[in-house]
């Protein structure tokens, strides 16, 4: 046993001369905590058609119904008792089915956001970009006059969320809605495509595992 | 004794308990877009090129015409450097950050960051698994006696016990070919060898291929038998995960990890036991050892 012991002691020693660092080829097993990110979205989709230039809509949602918090970190490996925090990233869009025209643009795009009926946030203003082709999302700057505002606003809707998940009583009812606005052009003819705006979300909780030390 | 027999028991156990860590590693990924996915990983890439490419040719003495077989089972490791643990994310559609931060890698500190981002927004990067070695283990079969050429096969395949993960495989095939048998009184024996693996874990999660060309000199003493190399490794390496905000599959490629590699070890040939240990330098620096059973 001495002559299988010698040797890896050795090489031990080197490793630890050499990196600092324990051996690694005499592991052991430890368990670690590890705070875990989990990413997840709310899709709105929207409709853009008629021959007016100017155009706009309004999609509601529930969203607890949109989210089903427990079950997104449970497909992670969290329990949604060990989820710390939740947070609103970002809003991405795209364009899912394209305006006949390839040259369309909606321009002039005004998006604001409202939880349970109470004032519309102005979280984007000004936006334009093509609707002629499909694309993959895009970052979508929060531009708007009420952005900071807007962005608290959601992030109360999550903690809220979070609550409920949790087994509490959300502050307010989890009901929201977005309304757009925008100008299309080329005037005169026909608009028809569809396009989406995604609010990110980032949520972190904790996981126990069994790791090498 | 008993720590000896503690730490064999903790190895033994480091692919099962693999299972939960390489799913949890699966989950952690979903939270990240393709360029922060393999700055997590990348620590990861560089660990299995040098971990599977040592520990493959421990002698250059290969019989002409003697046959000989041996089972061998490695474990080969490496440290890492500091600067392994964190790496600077970039930006995900739909966020603009307001800072930047050094997010944690695959083996950096088990805390998830936050980043600031434009409005108030925020993003949570996804903590690390704390590790300052890596550890693989596998078994390895070698087959020797015909015209100085040597066969080596590695095979290991384990169920990691998650229906959404699947298995754990290795897989590598080789030969050594001894250059000494075309001398007359060569001072010490002299081969070279070619080893091919391939490396999956789950359906994609990890999916690598590693080639190592090396040339190897040793002598022995004995018991003895010093032996050095030198070589070069090739190593690619995909990742495939879910994207939990997008919900798509994201397929990320790898930087090749193409390297020279310099082993110096030593063996103890006993009757039907033979035992090594190596130093390496490759893409990280490391140390294997191993037991052969065999005639």
């Amino acid at each position: 046993m001495k002559k299988m012991i010698l040797p890896l002691a050795a090489l031990c020693v080197g490793n630890l001369l050499l990196s600092g660092s324990g051996c690694p080829l005499i592991p052991s097993i430890e368990e670690k905590t590890v705070e875990l990110a989990v990413g997840s979205s709310l899709t709105l989709e929207f409709h853009a058609e008629g021959t007016e230039n100017v155009l706009g809509g309004t999609d509601s949602f529930e969203l607890d119904d949109e989210i089903d918090l427990a079950q997104v970190v449970e497909d992670a490996g969290v329990d949604i008792s060990d989820v710390h925090d939740i947070a609103f990233v970002g809003l991405a869009y795209r364009v899912t089915n394209p305006d006949p025209n390839p040259n369309r643009r909606i321009e002039q795009v005004d998006i604001s956001i409202a939880r349970n009926g109470g004032a519309n946030l102005e979280i984007v203003s000004g936006f334009e970009d093509g609707a002629g082709s499909a694309y993959d999302f895009r970052t979508l700057d929060l531009s708007g006059a009420d952005a900071d505002a807007a962005v608290d606003m959601i992030n109360g809707m999550l903690d809220d969320l979070l609550l409920e998940a949790q087994g509490g009583t959300p502050q307010a009812p989890l009901a929201g809605s977005s309304t757009w606005s925008g100008v299309s052009s080329p005037t005169g003819e026909n608009t028809n495509f569809d396009w989406e705006i995604r609010l990110d979300i980032s949520i972190v909780g904790e996981v126990t595992l069994d790791l090498p030390e | 004794m008993k720590s000896f027999l503690r730490s064999a028991l903790a190895l033994s156990a480091l692919f099962l308990l693999a299972g939960n860590a390489w799913a949890q590693l699966e989950a952690n990924l979903g939270a990240l877009e393709d360029e922060n996915a393999k700055g997590y990983l990348t620590p990861l890439s560089s660990a299995l090129a040098s971990t599977l490419n040592s520990s493959i040719f421990t002698t250059a003495n290969v019989g002409a015409d003697v046959f000989s077989a041996h089972l061998q089972v490695n474990v080969m490791g490496v440290s890492f450097d500091d600067a392994d643990r964190t790496y600077n994310p970039t930006d995900p559609v739909g966020f603009q950050s307001t800072e930047s931060v050094d997010a944690p890698t695959v083996i950096g500190g088990t805390d998830a960051v936050i980043q600031s981002g434009e409005n108030g927004t925020v993003l949570y990067h996804p903590g690390g698994f704390d590790l300052q070695n890596f550890t693989v283990a596998s078994p390895q079969l070698e087959v020797s006696g015909f015209l100085g050429t040597r066969a080596l096969v590695r095979w290991i395949s384990i169920d990691l016990g998650d229906a959404d993960l699947g298995s754990l495989e290795l897989f590598g095939l080789g030969v050594q070919h001894s250059i000494s048998q075309y001398m007359v009184a060569p001072p010490l024996d002299l081969a070279v060898g070619v080893f091919w693996q391939s490396f999956k874990i789950g359906d994609g999660l990890v999916d690598a291929d590693a080639l190592q060309v090396m040339a190897m000199g040793s002598k022995r003493f004995n018991v003895v038998e010093p032996y050095v190399g030198v070589g070069f490794d090739m190593f690619d390496m995909q990742s495939e995960y879910t994207d939990d905000t997008s919900g798509e599959n994201i397929a990320v490629d790898f930087d090749p990890e193409n390297n020279f590699h310099l082993t110096a070890g030593a063996r103890l040939n006993l009757r039907f036991l033979q035992i090594h240990g190596e130093f390496n330098v490759a893409a990280e620096t490391g140390v294997a050892a191993g037991l052969a059973l065999g005639y």
